[in-house]
């Protein structure tokens, strides 16, 4: 069973936001809300790095153990869910999350605090496959019908990998040996833990 | 006289502001995603096998080097 997961070549990315729109329009994103966004660090400066950043699906969520109504859930594929209809909008999540996922839409005048949104891996919800409900709840459901989440598969300069976590690994990796640097993959770490030390 | 003129227009700018604030509510507007047909049915658990080789296709599309192999 795959093991869904993101990776972003910092080596790569070009700070285009196509991720961020290519998200932002297939799951009719409202305003104010942004489930992936690009942050660039020493901006103007001469070697400066891009990453794409969004809900990275952590093997060990600490979203999910903070949650205090227990609304989020991990498919079969490792995608990191949550259903909107538990959800409280307590923030919790937002505070435990290392990479800043957890989005809250400002509803209305008074700027009430929405149901989290979050990225979905192009996953929806716990909804029918791509009813109604889950479309208009969670976005589009793109794995359930054998597609990987857009903002992957239309990164031109293919930074930012998304797919199985072993198959991205290995593209991943080539591209290293190829090149000769950029192993560090930020957020691996973070999200999915640190390769287990072999046992004497 | 005149301290009646503003209290009637203190009173008249006091129900201005209320009115206003309970009149905003009013522009709320939803933020429910609209809905979007998708592309092709959904995979099920009958199609498993189909969906698996699917994903590993479209994995491999990410890679670069399978289109144009690097030089050795």
């Amino acid at each position: 069973m795959a093991r869904m997961k993101f990776i972003c070549d910092s080596e790569r990315c070009i700070e285009c936001n196509g991720c961020v729109t290519a998200c932002k329009a297939e799951h009719d994103v409202p305003w104010g809300v942004n489930r992936r966004r690009v942050v660039t660090l020493n901006d103007g400066i001469p070697g400066e790095k891009s990453i794409s950043v969004a809900c990275m699906h952590c093997s060990d969520a600490p979203c999910m153990s903070v949650c205090p109504v227990d609304c989020f859930y991990r498919t079969d594929e490792g995608v990191v869910l949550h259903d909107k209809d538990v959800c409280i909008g307590c923030g919790y999540c937002s505070y435990a999350c290392p990479f800043g996922a957890p989005q809250f839409p400002s509803n209305g005048t008074f700027g009430l605090r929405g149901k989290m949104d979050k990225c979905t891996f192009c996953a929806g919800g716990p909804e029918e496959n791509t009813s109604q409900a889950e479309y208009e709840k969670y976005g589009r459901n793109r794995l359930a019908e054998g597609k990987l989440p857009a903002c992957a598969e239309q990164c031109s300069t293919k930074a930012l990998l998304g797919g199985d976590g072993d198959v991205v690994a290995d593209i991943f990796r080539t591209r290293v040996v190829q090149r000769g640097k950029g192993s560090e993959v930020w957020g691996w770490g973070t999200a999915y833990g640190k390769p287990e030390a072999p046992k004497s | 006289m005149s301290q009646q003129h503003s209290t009637l227009a203190r009173g008249c700018a006091l129900a201005l502001i209320v009115s206003a604030a309970a009149l905003a509510g009013c522009g709320e507007r939803t933020q429910e995603l609209q809905a979007k047909q998708p592309d092709q049915a959904p995979y099920s658990a009958s199609t498993k096998a189909a969906w698996e080789e699917q994903i590993k296709s479209r994995n491999q599309n990410q890679n670069e080097y399978v289109r144009a192999p690097a030089r050795p």
